[in-house]
């Protein structure tokens, strides 16, 4: 099981000793992808666990259970698609070692046990992603991943104040221990994972960073970064301490849900309103705090890769990321690839996404949160019509065969979900994809780009704080430590 | 509550330094207060780590066993140190990417420019 997380490392570190060779770097890189691929169908089915040192409570601690099962196998897919979707772009040495000790790092994050290693792994994951946002060393990126760097670190070093409480009560860092502790250090974990997690007001760095990130690397983070708060969540709401944590996520999630999607319509750049509908679909997911999620967690990771992948390659093609630029330049090909992302996303049956949300929609509790939630399901098919409206050009390129690859091993994992958990339900999707169709053509010639004002960096940061406060004074009102 | 004053002060050095990100106009400024953020959170591991005695845990003759300080808070620290060193570097990295570029370090005049070259 050690075996996942070591692999990559040393992949990443014997690429950093190829710098001029590009073919032995490609081959180690691909290599080593499908090397820690193949050992997942052994890992992945069996419940182990390993005590690092020996050490008890007190050291580190590994598991695998079924909760982490399709979070890995997100982190596999997507990656293999990254990789070799880059290898027509010329990136040097250091780009693919990073991207392989994040390999690494996000298997160590998804298997560990104890909330100290926790701790660390999220932070390695963060600190290779702020390098990676500013890879091509413009000022917009290094800007956005500034904001990213500041907002994220506060945050987690309120997780690591929490930890600090959960250790004067406990005695470890086991997680086990979080059974016991008092709502407040509940609050300040919940808090700190929470910055990184892409709801809607406690992060508002994720629109810029994630659109200003190269292709590569937006893929990534809009598909495995953003779903450890997820897991966490998940994972944590089975104690007692953390009973508030369901209900508060109800409504944040559908909170972020609607006004993601709001600024997703109104704006005119393809990435940010791939970005923004990142923060709807997060908000989607943590709704229902299970195992349903996590399954969402892993179609919304390949559908999202596909669609930042496919755009990211028509907007480095076509110079421009304003998307009513494209229509009649766009090839056939990358066409198909749009629609089948779009479809995925927007939840029309046969395709992955429609298994996960339809899910999610059938198993909501009250009748008030289907209703909000079918809006936020047309909020995105009228969005999307965006992209499957645009008129292709008429032929047919032929991409290079390792971008083709990438997408079609996406395209058939969405695929292949989506007919196996087909069930008659889920025809209902085709509602509120209509709806949307309708609305777009309504609404088309009145959207205009809303301001940016919570993206700035002060306004970024305080809306965090503030939300954190308000989560504080809900989480201590509902266990009742202040009186009513 | 918490009977340790130590706690008390490391939450209130937290919260001078948040407000120092949020009111500071110049990016090395907003770097600094970060920096004060993450000394309060590992002065409230040394709290803890040093339960009520100031010797270092190794063993010795003829000192009780409560008197040693507890050396897993110890590990978080260190580790703690090493990640907000290496945050520190990056986020001044990125400060001289910045100035290189916009040729300035003042917040607002970096952001009316940052949405200017966006909308165009």
């Amino acid at each position: 099981m050690l075996a996942i997380t070591l692999i990559p490392v040393l992949g990443g570190l014997i690429c950093l000793a190829l710098k001029g060779r590009r073919k032995a770097l490609l081959s180690v890189v691909i290599l080593t992808v499908i090397v820690t691929g193949a050992l997942l169908p052994f890992i992945l089915f069996q419940e182990s666990q390993i005590n690092i040192g020996e050490w008890g409570d007190i050291g580190i601690r590994l598991e695998m259970d079924p909760l982490a099962v399709p979070f890995i196998l997100s982190v596999f897919i997507v990656i293999l698609a990254t990789t070799l979707n880059s290898v027509k772009r010329n990136y040097g040495h250091l780009f693919y070692s990073l991207i392989l000790i994040l390999y690494g790092t996000l298997n160590a994050i998804f298997l560990s046990r104890d909330l100290f290693n926790i701790f660390v792994t999220v932070e390695l994951a963060s600190i290779i992603s702020y390098i990676m946002i500013s890879y091509e060393k413009r000022a917009r990126q290094a800007w956005a991943s500034l904001k990213y760097l500041m907002i994220s670190s506060l945050g987690l070093s309120i997780y690591l104040l929490g930890i600090a409480l959960v250790y004067m009560e406990t005695g470890s860092f086991a997680l086990e221990g979080l059974a016991h502790v008092s709502t407040v250090s509940s609050v300040l974990i919940f808090g700190g994972l929470a910055v990184k997690s892409g709801l809607f007001m406690f992060s508002m760095w994720l629109p810029d960073a994630h659109s200003s990130a190269p292709v590569e690397v937006s893929a990534i983070l809009s598909g495995l970064i953003v779903k450890m708060n997820v897991y966490f969540a998940v994972r944590f709401a089975v104690f007692d301490s953390f009973s508030w944590i369901t209900e508060a996520y109800v409504v944040i999630g559908v909170g972020s849900a609607i006004l993601g999607v709001i600024f997703a319509i109104s704006t005119n750049d393809a990435k940010k309103l791939l970005a923004y509908h990142t923060v709807s679909q997060v908000g989607f997911m943590i709704v229902a705090c299970d195992m349903t999620s996590a399954w969402y967690a892993f179609s919304h990771a390949v559908f999202k890769s596909l669609l930042f992948l496919v755009v990211g390659n028509i907007s480095a093609r076509l110079k421009t990321k304003n998307y009513k630029k494209w229509s009649r330049k766009l090839d056939r090909t990358e066409y198909l690839f749009l629609l089948i992302g779009s479809l995925a996303i927007s939840g029309f049956p046969l395709t992955s996404g429609a298994v996960t949300k339809e899910i999610i929609i059938h198993g909501a509790g009250f009748p008030w949160l289907k209703v909000l939630l079918l809006f936020a399901a047309t909020g995105t098919a009228i969005s999307f019509s965006k992209f499957v409206f645009l008129k292709p050009s008429k032929h047919f390129s032929r991409l290079p065969l390792s971008t083709l690859l990438a997408y079609v091993v996406l395209s058939v994992t969405i695929i292949i979900h989506g007919l196996i958990g087909f069930e008659m339900y889920m025809l209902e999707s085709l509602l509120s994809i209509g709806a949307g169709i309708v609305l777009y053509f309504l609404l088309k010639k009145h959207i205009r780009p809303l301001s940016p004002y919570l993206e700035r960096f002060d306004n970024a940061l305080s809306a965090y704080l503030l939300l954190f406060v308000i989560s504080m004074v809900f989480a201590l009102f509902r266990s009742s430590v202040l009186p009513y | 509550m918490i009977g340790s004053p130590v706690v008390y002060f490391s939450i209130a050095g937290m919260l001078a330094g948040v407000l120092g990100m949020i009111f500071a106009r110049n990016i090395i400024k907003k770097i600094l207060a970060f920096g004060i953020v993450e000394t309060s959170i590992n002065l409230i591991y040394v709290g803890v780590s040093s339960r009520s005695g100031i010797i270092p845990p190794i063993i010795r003759d003829g000192v009780s066993l409560t008197a040693y300080a507890d050396p897993i808070p110890q590990a978080v620290i260190i580790t703690g140190i090493i990640i907000s060193f290496a945050l520190l570097c990056l986020a001044l990295v990125f400060a001289v990417i910045i100035q290189n570029h916009y040729h300035t370090m003042d917040v607002n005049t970096i952001e009316t420019s940052y949405e200017r070259e966006e909308s165009c």
